[in-house]
């Protein structure tokens, strides 16, 4: 069925949120054009107050002039409405339907949290601690989630489990460079080290890849300011 | 306004710290509602729930012989109780298993060693954890069978979803952290944000936001994803005004999720189930003290 003539679709972003690039990377998938604005976070437009009432966040995203809100149930709207268009974003299955739902689930609610706290924490105890417990999700990640011949936690494409631990493959090794110590090695964890890699170089994600250097600046003024602010 | 009656008339779910024993609940209790037959109690071999529908046998056609489905929760959590309404709703069959949180059954333990949280739904042995996930999935496994949850239409599916993830972000983060607030700075922080939810779910209900007209129950006329996602809240909204001294709901300023409470407490599916706000209240105080000597 051919969409692409009844529709427009405009998201509404920031150049360096990770929740904006998991739904890049999501029509992405589908291969969908996108009108894309650009949202200063300061300075929020009244088009995006409009269309998120609720968080005033990014991203949006505007289908046919109706606002769809929030990352997560934009990337599944995108999935039912592109579906059998472009690659598949949530399995057929219903049982692997619920597990992709819940280990995307993992990542915002067990697994980033520490790993914020770590970024964003002094060396010491406290960052110790947050490491671990960073390091304990990561071991239930790299022991549950088996990739077995898989390229991807998808199959052999990108799925909404890729999509939601996505923007770690980029952020974890900044935060690692940035604060001098690793939290996943190629040793420890082989098997997410090497997705890692390979989702990066994904045809859906390669070059819709935030500006490192930028975003490398950014986050270390982010740590100077928690480690100020503490 | 107070839920009595029907619910304290049953055998009563297993309470707090005690162990789950066989002896404390009515082995193979039978419960008719509506068109299905709810299984309370633990343990005993009891032939697989039946599916019973205005469509007689086809249904259970759809629904195997041997399928079986358990829930593991406890009485008093609301997300527990938002998988057992699903599968009332959608008159499915299940056997509930009530938890003993101090004493976590082997059960329990092998089925969610991940994030070793309640509820757990086991559908012919395979193992769904997460209320919202269990949700979708009783609605996608048994999308033949009874009413759908998540509406047809894909942007409401989408606004369904939206609304269900802010109830879980908004109103119950920010009620916990009111509840166990310990400085009067952050009770009155959470307070606000858990006040804000209510009235942002209140104007869904007038449907004010897309000029819709008044609706009974969130998912239009008839209950839905959001009414089941927030009705297990609605005891814990009833009590906070004893728990924690605020005034969440009131004839002023929350007409409509008043009378929907009221409504969606009478529906089959709910009202067996839902939880008296007396003893949830109870096992919450005690449940703070305990927390607060600890500290």
């Amino acid at each position: 069925m051919d969409h692409q003539q009844e529709e427009k679709v405009q998201l509404f972003g920031m150049w360096a949120s990770p929740y904006v690039y998991k739904v890049k990377w999501a029509l992405s998938i589908k291969g969908m054009e996108y009108e894309y604005v650009e949202e200063d976070l300061g300075n929020k437009s009244g088009q995006l107050l409009e269309h998120n009432p609720v968080h005033k966040k990014v991203p949006v995203l505007v289908y046919n002039g109706r606002p769809v809100a929030e990352s997560d149930v934009i990337v599944q709207f995108i999935d039912d409405v592109w579906k059998g268009q472009g690659g598949r974003i949530l399995p057929e299955d219903p049982h692997e339907r619920a597990m992709a739902r819940f280990w995307a689930r993992f990542v915002p609610d067990k697994l980033s949290p520490p790993i914020w706290k770590w970024f964003t924490t002094a060396g010491g105890e406290e960052q110790e601690a947050a490491r671990e417990a960073a390091v304990e999700h990561l071991r239930v990640l790299e022991a549950e989630l088996n990739l077995g011949s898989n390229e991807f936690f998808g199959g052999d494409s990108v799925g909404l489990v890729d999509l939601s631990l996505g923007a770690l493959a980029y952020v974890i090794p900044m935060y690692e460079e940035i604060i001098g110590a690793r939290l996943i090695t190629e040793e420890m964890f082989p098997s997410l080290y090497a997705w890692m890699g390979r989702f990066l170089a994904a045809p859906p994600v390669k070059d819709h890849l935030p500006p490192m250097e930028e975003l490398k600046l950014r986050f270390r003024a982010i740590r100077e300011y928690f480690l100020k602010n503490a | 306004m107070a839920l009595h009656g029907l619910a304290s008339a049953l055998p009563r779910p297993i309470g707090f710290g005690q162990s789950t024993s066989l002896d404390k609940v009515r082995p193979g209790a039978l419960l008719r509602f509506g068109s299905s037959r709810l299984l309370l109690g633990v343990g005993s071999p009891l032939p697989p729930p039946r599916i019973r529908t205005a469509a007689g046998t086809r249904s259970e056609q759809l629904l195997a012989a041997e399928d079986e489905l358990k829930v593991l929760g406890t009485w008093r959590s609301p997300f527990a109780l938002r998988v057992r309404l699903a599968l009332n709703f959608k008159g499915l069959g299940y056997e509930y298993l009530e938890e003993d949180l101090d004493n976590r059954s082997d059960l329990l333990l092998q089925s969610n060693p991940v994030t070793k949280k309640l509820p757990v739904l086991i559908h012919n042995g395979v193992l769904i954890c997460e209320s919202l996930v269990i949700l979708e999935y009783i609605d996608e496994k048994f999308a033949a069978i009874g009413p759908s949850l998540l509406p047809a239409d894909i942007y409401e599916r989408a606004m369904a979803r939206f609304w269900a993830t802010y109830i879980d972000s908004k109103l119950v983060a920010q009620w916990l952290k009111m509840f166990r607030a310990n400085t009067d700075k952050e009770k009155a922080e959470a307070t606000r944000e858990t006040i804000e939810a209510v009235e942002k779910l209140e104007g869904l209900l007038s449907g004010s936001a897309e000029g819709q007209s008044k609706k009974p129950f969130f998912g239009g006329d008839d209950a839905g994803y959001i009414d089941v996602v927030l009705a297990g809240m609605i005891a814990w909204m009833q009590g906070t005004k004893e728990l924690c001294g605020v005034e969440l709901l009131d004839a002023a300023r929350t007409p409509l999720l008043l009378d929907w409470m009221e409504r969606f407490a009478e529906l089959d599916a709910a009202k067996l189930i839902m939880p008296d706000v007396g003893n949830l209240v109870q096992f919450a105080k005690v449940k703070r003290a305990k927390m607060m000597n600890q500290n």
